[in-house]
C-alpha cells in the first residue's frame, strides 16, 4: 500500500491545473510543501526539474477535452507566449522529456502577436510542428525567462482538433 | 481488540515507512541510473557538450535545438571553478543539488558579457560555524574572482543552456560554449 501510494504522488506531484484551460503547470520549487514529491516526479523518470527560471506547461487533452493522438491534426493557436524564449514541444503521453520541439526561432508571427502552429504529421504551410507515432500524445510548453506579463499564466494558446487519419 | 489496534497501528506504521522509503528512494535510483547513462561516466569536475538527444534525456525543459553544457561537480576535494564567456545573447548557467533541486543560477542579465567565474564550495557545517574562524577573519581569504556559491553536498550538477536563435550560428555559438572550464581551484 504505501509502496502504491508513492508511485501515485510522484506521479502527479507538482502538477496544477490551469485555470479556464486544459494546461497543466509543473511545479517543483523548493519553498513549496510538496517539493520532495515534486522533484521527485521528474527525478523518477531520469530528469533535472525546470528551474526557477522556467515555467513549464503540459495537456494531454485538446480544448474539448479529448485526448491527444499523433495520428490527428491539431491547430495550436494563440498570442506569442511571454517569455524571452519559448518552445512547443510534443511527446509521448507517458513521457516528460521532449520529442520534437518547435521554438522561438521559427515562428512566424502576425502583426499583433499572435501565432498558429499546426501539429500535425503531414507538412503544413507556415508554422509546422510534426510529431512521430507516438499514439497517445502530450503538447509540452516551456518559457525560459517569462516576462513579468505572463506570470498569471493568462492567455495559454487554444488547441483545437482538425481531423484524424 | 489490543491486539487489533496493535496490528493495525504496525501495519500503518510499515506502510508510511514504505511510502516515505519509495519517494526517497526510487527518484534517486532513477535519475542516478539515467545520469550515468547519459553523461556516459564522465569524470567528475570536467565539462563537456552534450549530444542533443542527451540533454533531452536529463534536462525536462531543454530542446535539441539548444546547446547544453554539463559538469559533474565534486566539492569534496575543494573548491570548483566554473569559468565561461558569456555571450550578447540569453544562457543561464543552473547548479543542482544531489537533490535535483537548483541552488543557484546565474543569467546573461546577471553576469553581462565577457568572461566570468563561478566559483563553487562546500558550505560550512554547523559544527564548522560555531566553532569556526569569525567572519573579519574568513574574509582575508575570499578571493574576488566572480560569483561564488556554496553547495551543502559535496556533488553537484552545474548546467549551461543556451538557446540557439539562428541554426547559421551554432557552430559558432558552440566553440564559444565548448571553450567553458569546470576545474577544481
Amino acid at each position: 500500500m504505501g509502496y502504491i501510494t508513492g508511485q501515485q504522488a510522484l506521479g502527479r506531484a507538482g502538477q496544477v491545473l490551469v485555470p479556464e484551460g486544459k494546461w497543466v503547470q509543473y511545479i517543483s520549487s523548493p519553498k513549496d510543501t510538496y517539493a520532495l514529491y515534486a522533484t521527485g516526479h521528474f527525478r523518477s523518470a531520469g530528469l533535472l526539474p525546470p528551474g526557477r527560471a522556467t515555467k513549464l506547461y503540459g495537456r494531454e487533452v485538446d480544448d474539448e477535452g479529448n485526448s491527444l493522438r499523433s495520428s490527428c491534426n491539431y491547430q495550436l493557436s494563440g498570442h506569442e507566449p511571454g517569455a524571452r524564449w519559448w518552445s512547443i514541444n510534443v511527446a509521448p503521453a507517458d513521457e516528460l522529456s521532449v520529442a520534437a520541439s518547435f521554438t522561438a526561432r521559427d515562428a512566424i508571427l502576425t502583426s499583433d502577436g499572435d501565432f498558429s502552429l499546426a501539429i500535425s504529421k503531414h507538412a503544413s504551410p507556415g508554422n509546422w510542428l510534426q510529431p512521430t507515432d507516438f499514439g497517445a500524445m502530450r503538447v509540452i510548453m516551456i518559457m525560459n525567462e517569462p516576462y513579468a506579463s505572463a506570470k498569471t499564466n493568462s492567455a495559454l494558446p487554444a488547441l483545437k482538433k482538425l481531423a484524424c487519419e | 481488540m489490543t491486539a487489533r489496534l496493535y496490528w493495525l497501528f504496525t501495519a500503518a506504521f510499515l506502510g508510511i515507512a514504505v511510502h516515505i522509503a519509495t519517494i526517497l528512494y526510487l527518484p534517486n535510483a532513477s535519475f542516478g541510473r539515467n545520469l550515468a547513462r547519459v553523461t556516459n561516466q564522465a569524470p567528475n569536475n570536467s565539462f563537456f557538450v552534450m549530444k542533443p538527444e542527451q540533454q533531452v534525456a536529463l534536462l525536462a525543459t531543454a530542446t535539441a535545438q539548444d546547446i547544453v553544457g554539463l559538469c559533474l561537480v565534486d566539492v569534496a576535494k575543494g573548491n570548483v571553478v566554473i569559468s565561461a564567456h558569456g555571450l550578447n545573447q540569453l544562457w543561464s548557467v543552473a547548479i543542482y543539488n544531489a537533490s535535483g533541486h537548483q541552488v543557484y543560477a546565474i543569467n546573461d542579465v546577471e553576469a553581462g558579457t565577457g568572461d566570468f567565474n563561478i566559483e563553487l564550495s562546500k558550505s560550512k557545517s554547523l559544527w564548522q560555524q560555531v566553532a569556526g574562524k569569525p567572519d573579519a577573519e574568513d574574509a582575508k581569504v575570499i578571493e574576488n574572482i566572480g560569483w561564488h556559491a556554496e553547495l551543502s553536498e559535496n556533488s553537484a550538477i552545474a548546467v549551461l543552456w543556451m538557446p540557439v536563435p539562428d541554426a547559421n550560428q551554432r557552430p559558432a555559438l558552440e566553440s564559444v560554449v565548448r571553450a567553458t572550464s569546470c576545474k577544481a581551484k
